[in-house]
């Protein structure tokens, strides 16, 4: 009886929402609300890291009885996740009772390495944005600042950057190109996660460790990592706050950043309607209480939510620019 | 000393009846879950994840430590009673454990070796641990790229023992493991190869369905020619099916104590290393140990050779826990889903954590301690019931173990792309072996070769392609004297030995 | 399998009796193409970086290479290997499981084949066929999908329930 009644809620306090989008609601007043159970796709094992955000918001979605049912977690770890887009991407049966969860760090590979794009999906939400910044070992370091190992590459010394796999990687190749420095003046050594790069840091392997704030945090403030470059286009806050941006190094050069974000998409086949209603899902999800504390505070992620227009502007923007700039 | 007296005060913490409770609880789960195949330490964990919401941050992680470390235990069960290992570390147990089994009629020893050994080497890297405590995670540190491809290529020496009796056919699927792991994609650029356009290819071949098929199914298959030859209630286990029955005798116990104590500090080092973890500590392990006198020869089940890998895998995977209490940095995919669980109950696991919060830490490795006598208790407990499945007769055991085949190669994959690998992988194998090639080299340079050509990568991008890198870290310039020594004293006595061979006729 | 070295000599026994040159081939034509494709599309060495991605696979695949043609004009040598026909139901019967989960899913095809197996084949008791059974079906269903959750797939039975 209880979920039926948060169920008149839900719907009740989706109205306004619909009669705000106007002509487009009309249609279908009834609107959409899940009937039977929603199959969530994740392209990482459990406990991966997209496994965890689908998981903390499937738990404040269910905590606060927006859905009545968690949704069925399907993990599709093959082919490093593209037979599982893959797979979403063709869903025509069941569109409407199917989502996954969707990351910059996957639009990447899989716009490089597959066929498979954005307008193949219903995009439903962005959750947030993160970004990263450059890191130095004090202890070890031989260069102190940004500038100091620009001028070392510059003149034959290579400097080595430690970072992670995907966005990391691209954001580095952004980098080098705003400095006009070729591969081997400045060098990049992959990693599996952030954690591996920023051991090396520790051990005096690398001379700059890539990472975002939330894996570095306790390192800095333990004083083992300090912050020397925001790749940002303004400075971070907090005990981020000392490392400037690459415009305010030199005015030469143009700020480089490359947000990352975690998202939300459904199959291309998805009525709008259900769109709307995971869409509208998200928007209180990322306002709640579970959400804020348990997962974005964690992982010092800052809250961007994005609806399913906006998110599909801005998910088919990112892949049009990265295409670009790939030459494909 | 006032790391000793944490450490009682950890044991403080740990001794609640709920603690206890928990740690035993643990216990019990990680070596069902280990035991079953497909089934690793990460799934277990992070399935757990969600049970612990209701607990304080100490019980918590209690649960899920012992859950992580008797999962060590487990994956031995497997490859002892059926030849199939439950995770990877165990397949160098089976090498010997399963002969050992089978062919010796002693499976009740072979456990208890396995399990014995494995508490010797977790409780020497317990004890390292606790000593050397953050200490012991910077010596991890120190360890760039170069040095751990020597590290490495040390390691793969160890290939060099399971090649049998016919070295070149051992060497070509030896090689053929390296270039199947190359299929996937590119560690460093992240772009795919040699995948031809596949897509499930582009995420490479999934290590425990192949390994599953390479001798879990390939197994079956030889099983089926077997099973008419024996008569029907074969007397396989010449020994009582109790705990007595299992006993090893002071004979073999003064055989297992020194193989197991130099894998437990070798093993508790190779933790420490980044990414290299409990498997290449069983391998390294194992080379050691062969350069020692044993009664009988490695592989054809020898204690000291379970000994020497079991214990090395346990204590790797005690020593994995410097690093990540000491300095937040998980070796394994399953040590970042405890730092996972950590913060989820507000603690910040990283180089402040032994001082913001040492009773938790130290509770942890206290619990670590009581996991492993629990885990050494129950485990010996349930010999009896193991061997059990020995005197079931094979035609049964048959189609159970094709079950479990299927099921844990999709279970480790959640699809059927995992069973069609087992099941294509069983079949080349079984043919192969049958052609007197040995399929146990091949999964060993599966496992070791893309962290080996990664590591090598890396050096040569901080060297800009000088091969110099390798020889002027002190480091990697002791593990290539190690290696050169390594590789030339059998290869001069295998080439005097093959040259004698040449001179008489083949028959 | 007795009247194998006898007169009559199938495809297959054929095939099992030149193992020892197939094989070898097999691993030489795996070893030309990663090396072909190498060099073609990953590259081998690059000047500043050093090893690009095809390095290591082409190293191995040239020394893999080198010992399968040595295998093959040493294979003479080597035991022709034997097969025994039984073997390859084992692999027949995995390979039913695996096509009728598609059908049926893979619980249910579990239950069939281990019914099928050890009452029909191997002519157990229907003691044993039981005990056997809610054994393993209990390890599926009980561990695998209730408590790993596991969610095997159903099949076009599935198409039918949801």
């Amino acid at each position: 009886m209880k979920k039926v009644l948060l169920f008149v809620l839900v719907v009740a306090l989706m109205f306004p929402l619909f009669a705000k989008g106007g002509v487009e609601a009309a249609g279908s007043s009834e609107g959409f609300k899940p009937a039977k159970d929603i199959t969530w796709y994740c392209t990482s094992k459990p406990g991966g890291g997209s496994d965890i955000y689908t998981r903390a918001f499937s738990d404040a979605a269910v905590a606060n009885g927006w859905l009545s049912k968690a949704p069925l977690i399907n993990y599709k770890t093959d082919g490093a996740g593209e037979v599982g887009r893959n797979e979403v991407a063709n869903t025509k049966q069941n569109a409407d009772y199917t989502l996954l969860t969707f990351n910059s760090g996957d639009l990447m590979p899989m716009v490089a390495n597959t066929p498979n794009r954005i307008r193949n999906f219903t995009p439903i939400a962005v959750m947030a944005t993160d970004k990263q910044l450059l890191f130095i070992n004090p202890e070890k370091a031989k260069y102190k600042t940004f500038a100091d190992a620009v001028a070392a590459a510059r003149t034959g010394t290579q400097i080595v950057i430690a970072g992670s796999k995907g966005d990391d990687i691209e954001l580095y190749g952004m980098l080098i190109k705003e400095l006009g420095l070729r591969e081997n003046q400045m060098a990049y050594i992959t990693n599996d996660s952030t954690a591996d790069a920023i051991a090396s840091g520790l051990g005096g392997h690398v001379d700059l460790v890539m990472s975002k704030p939330a894996a570095a945090s306790e390192y800095v403030k333990a004083g083992m990592l300090i912050p020397i470059l925001a790749l940002s286009d303004s400075r971070f806050t907090g005990n981020l706050a000392s490392a400037p941006t690459l415009h305010e190094i030199d005015a030469r050069y143009n700020d480089v950043e490359l947000p990352v974000w975690r998202g939300i998409v459904g199959p291309a086949d998805m009525s709008q309607e259900a769109a709307k209603f995971y869409s509208d899902l998200a928007k209180k999800v990322s306002e709640s209480k579970e959400w804020n504390e348990g997962y974005l505070m964690k992982n010092s992620l800052k809250s961007s939510f994005m609806d399913y227009q906006e998110a599909k502007a801005y998910m088919e923007k990112y892949e049009a620019d990265y295409l670009k700039k790939i030459g494909k | 000393m006032s790391n000793f007296a944490m450490l009682f005060s950890g044991f403080s913490v740990v001794f609640s009846f709920q603690n206890v409770a928990v740690c035993l609880l643990g216990a019990v789960l990680g070596l069902i879950v280990g035991a079953m195949p497909g089934i690793g330490s990460l799934a277990g964990v992070a399935l757990l994840l969600p049970l612990t919401y209701k607990f304080n941050p100490t019980t918590a992680i209690i649960l899920l430590g012992s859950l992580y470390y008797s999962n060590m235990y487990g994956g031995s069960f497997s490859a002892i009673l059926l030849n199939i290992p439950g995770d990877s570390p165990a397949v160098m147990t089976m090498l010997d454990g399963y002969p050992m089994a089978k062919q010796k009629g002693r499976p009740g020893q072979a456990l208890f070796t396995s399990n014995f050994a494995s508490f010797i080497g977790g409780t020497i890297g317990m004890i390292i641990l606790t000593f050397l405590g953050p200490g012991l995670a910077n010596v991890g540190l120190h360890f760039g790229p170069q040095d751990m491809t020597a590290l490495l290529l040390v390691a793969m020496t160890s290939i060099g023992w399971l090649v049998g009796k016919n070295p070149t056919q051992g060497v070509i699927l030896t090689m053929l493991g390296i270039l199947l792991a190359c299929i996937g994609m590119d560690p460093q650029t992240g772009a795919p190869r040699y995948n031809f356009g596949n897509m499930y290819l582009m995420g490479g071949i999934p290590f425990v369905p192949f390994v599953i098929g390479t001798v879990g199914f390939s197994q079956v298959l030889r099983l089926m020619s077997e099973r008419k030859n024996t008569v029907s209630e074969e007397k396989i286990v010449n020994q009582k099916l109790t705990i007595r029955g299992s006993m090893l005798t002071g004979h073999d116990i003064r055989r297992l104590l020194p193989p197991a104590i130099r894998s437990g500090v070798l093993g508790t080092f190779v933790g420490v290393l980044p990414g290299a973890g409990a498997t290449t500590g069983a391998f390294l392990g194992y080379a050691m140990n062969k350069a020692f006198k044993s009664e009988e020869p490695f592989g054809t089940g020898a204690i000291e050779g379970i000994a020497s890998c079991e214990a090395a895998n346990n204590a790797a995977a005690a020593g994995a826990f410097a690093p990540l209490l000491a300095l937040g940095i998980p070796g394994s995919g399953t040590g970042a889903v405890l730092l996972g669980g950590l913060m989820m109950w507000g603690l910040n696991p990283g180089p402040l954590l032994f001082t913001n919060n040492p009773d938790f830490a130290w509770g942890l490795i206290a619990s670590l301690f009581l996991a492993n006598l629990l885990t050494l208790m129950i485990s010996i407990g349930v010999i009896p019931f193991l061997i059990i499945i020995l005197t079931v007769p094979i035609k049964v055991i048959i189609p159970v173990v094709l079950v479990i085949c299927m099921v844990g190669s999709y279970a480790n994959t959640y699809s059927m792309y995992g069973v069609v690998i087992m099941f294509v992988s069983g079949l080349v194998s079984y043919i192969c072996e049958k052609s007197g090639y040995s399929t146990s080299p091949m999964l060993l340079s599966f496992v070791l070769a893309p962290l080996l050509e990664n590591n090598m990568r890396k050096a040569f991008i901080t060297s800009q392609g000088s091969v110099g890198i390798f020889f002027t870290s002190p480091i990697s310039c002791v593990f290539m004297v190690i290696l050169f020594v390594i590789m030339l004293s059998p290869v001069i006595r295998g080439v005097i030995k093959v040259g004698k061979k040449r001179l008489r006729p083949n028959k | 399998m007795e009247e194998k070295k006898t007169e009559k000599k199938g495809f297959f026994t054929i095939l099992s009796d030149h193992l020892p040159q197939i094989i070898p081939v097999c691993t030489s034509v795996i070893s030309v193409i990663w090396i072909v494709l190498s060099f073609r599309k990953y590259g081998f060495w690059d000047e500043y970086k050093g090893p690009k991605t095809g390095f290591f696979p082409t190293i191995i695949a040239i020394v893999m290479l080198a010992i399968s043609i040595f295998a093959l004009i040493t294979s003479g040598k080597v035991k022709k290997p034997e097969f025994d026909k039984e073997s390859w139901m084992a692999a027949i019967g995995l390979l039913t499981m695996v096509v009728l989960t598609y059908a049926i899913g893979m619980e249910l095809s579990i239950l069939a084949f281990m019914l099928i197996w050890l009452r029909m084949y191997e002519k157990c008791t229907w003691r044993t066929t039981l005990v056997t059974t809610s054994i393993v079906m209990a390890l599926v269903i009980g561990a695998f999908r209730f408590w790993l959750q596991i969610n095997f797939p159903l099949g076009l039975l599935g198409l039918l329930i949801g």
